[in-house]
């Protein structure tokens, strides 16, 4: 029963580490294309087609909810929802801005999935419970953070600068405001990671101790 | 490490190689091997009391206390 459990395992971690190199190959290629196709872009001159720039809006109108069953329908706002705009006039700050902002994301993203793949080829060789393997968890946590920033950043960067710059029949472009810090319950998570890196690097050393008791 | 392993000693002594001592005793070479070189964090009362029944020593013919 052991061993079945051992070869599924095996199975499991050889499945999940192909799909996790598959994906970063994937991901390295797109991200090359983008950067390769922003410099263009940027040299040519027509550098706005691939900037994208989040924005925060509300609509000043209500509109109608409508449940079955209900004679006369009710009423809702929508408050503070996020899109991204683009657009054929921006300046070259903007664009560099949108575009190194993506570029910074791509880049957290693609070191996440190289630290998850060192930690299934550990896994492959029965080595996963090293004190190198709770390092990667930590180092994953702290960019798992990172990329939460920088996405939070931007949106409260952009949406401040274009609040004032955008005009649109019935929508209202808000910049930072209450709303803004709504879905920081992510980062809890980030942090609960680094406590389950750390508890990880003590199990290792006890591990590593356990070994060594003859 | 402050405490010292004196295995080899005893073995010389007892004319007895490190095989042997693994296979009455009944822990790998590789453990042995460990705690020959002074790489062993702990060692069990009952590896210990092994070692020492086959050697026929005291544990502290094996284990010297040497302060850094």
């Amino acid at each position: 029963m052991k061993k079945h459990d051992n070869t599924r395992g095996a199975l499991l971690a050889k499945f999940l580490l192909m799909t996790f190199r598959g994906l970063f190959i994937l991901y390295s290629i797109g991200l090359v294309l983008y950067i390769l196709i922003c410099s263009i872009s940027l040299g040519t001159g027509n550098q706005s087609q691939y900037a994208n720039l989040p924005v925060v809006f509300s609509f000043t109108e209500t509109g109608n909810l409508i449940s079955p069953g209900i004679k006369n329908a009710a009423t809702f706002k929508l408050h503070n929802a996020t899109g991204i705009i683009s657009t054929d006039s921006l300046t070259t700050g903007t664009t560099i801005f949108s575009m190194v902002g993506s570029v910074l994301i791509s880049i957290c993203i693609l070191l996440i999935i190289k630290l998850i793949c060192q930690i299934l080829e550990a896994a492959k060789t029965n080595d996963f419970l090293v004190v190198k393997n709770a390092i990667r968890m930590r180092h994953m946590a702290l960019l798992f953070i990172m990329v939460f920033l920088i996405d939070k950043i931007k949106l409260f960067v952009s949406s401040s600068y274009l609040a004032d710059k955008l005009e649109f029949t019935g929508v209202n472009f808000n910049s930072v405001n209450f709303y803004s810090f709504a879905n920081w319950e992510y980062v809890f998570f980030y942090l609960f990671l680094l406590v389950i890196a750390e508890a990880f690097r003590i199990g290792a050393q006890l591990k590593r101790e356990n070994d060594l008791t003859i | 490490m402050p405490i010292i392993v004196n295995l080899d000693i005893m073995l010389a002594r007892r004319k007895m190689s490190l095989t042997e001592l693994s296979e009455k005793v009944g822990i790998t070479m590789s453990n042995l091997s460990i705690l020959k070189q002074g790489k062993a964090k702990a060692v069990r009362f009952t590896t210990l009391e092994a070692i020492c029944d086959v050697l026929e020593c005291q544990p502290g013919d094996i284990l010297e206390f040497r302060p850094e």
